[in-house]
């Protein structure tokens, strides 16, 4: 449980870093929180294909992809999106973090299946 | 919003974080995640409706400090919800069972969204009994 939760601790730090930079450089659109997805997607497909002893798999697949990747923050940024009014913005990022996200998953297991 | 890093909104951020990871996985565990995939859906679910009313409800109308903020809603509540393993959930069940693993997928979209529509309702409601 440790050990899932130093992932989750350190993934979130990871998380906050990045959206903290994305919001200077993408302030209206949520960049930040699409990329950190597709990326913790990518890495999580690679570790899963990988099947790693437990203790990795808790504190790098649960704890660190888990805790770096978020599911409430792509939801409450779409609500806003759309409440603003903001269809196609809304809808891409819908959509768009969901594709982009399975994708980069996919692609992860072939690396995965590659090392 | 102060754009500035601070070291206690970082520690307030790891600590949350480290909770909400462990929360996540007790639920995984209650709701055999591993077949079911529902412990997913249930923290997506929940997770969704909780930051929705944090961020519109807690911020907006009580003095809260910003470390307590992103402590809750960065750190818990983003580490509670979990997007990789929804998506590595669908890869890996797909092959077997694609009519399930599509439909908990679609329903953690559907539901997430309209979880922080609640959410930011609930906030908004929670507003105007306070001022009334």
């Amino acid at each position: 449980m440790m050990l899932i939760g130093l992932g989750a601790g350190c993934g979130a730090v990871l998380r906050y870093l990045i959206t903290v930079a994305g919001k200077r450089w993408h302030p209206t659109f949520p960049m930040a929180t699409l990329v950190i997805n597709a990326t913790g997607a990518l890495v999580a497909g690679v570790l899963v294909t990988l099947a790693l002893p437990q203790p990795w798999s808790l504190i790098l697949l649960t704890g660190f992809c888990g805790g770096y990747t978020t599911f409430s923050t792509y939801m409450t940024d779409t609500f806003v999106l759309l409440r603003d009014r903001h269809w196609i913005q809304g809808m891409l990022y819908y959509a768009g973090t969901a594709l982009v996200g399975i994708l980069a998953a996919a692609v992860g297991v072939m690396i995965g299946q590659m090392i | 919003m102060g754009n500035q890093l601070k070291f206690t909104d970082l520690l307030a951020v790891f600590i949350g974080g480290f909770f909400g990871g462990i929360a996540r996985y007790e639920v995984g565990q209650l709701l055999h995640d591993g077949t079911s995939l529902l412990g997913t859906t249930t923290v997506n679910v929940v997770g969704s409706f909780l930051l929705a009313f944090i961020t519109y409800g807690v911020v907006i109308y009580l003095a809260v400090p910003n470390w307590l903020i992103v402590g809750l809603g960065t750190g818990f509540i983003g580490a509670f919800t979990t997007f990789s393993t929804l998506v590595v959930n669908l890869l890996l069940n797909v092959p077997s069972r694609p009519a399930y693993a599509i439909t908990i997928f679609v329903l953690n979209l559907t539901l997430g969204l309209l979880a922080a529509a609640s959410g930011y309702a609930a906030a908004l409601a929670l507003g105007r009994r306070r001022k009334a």
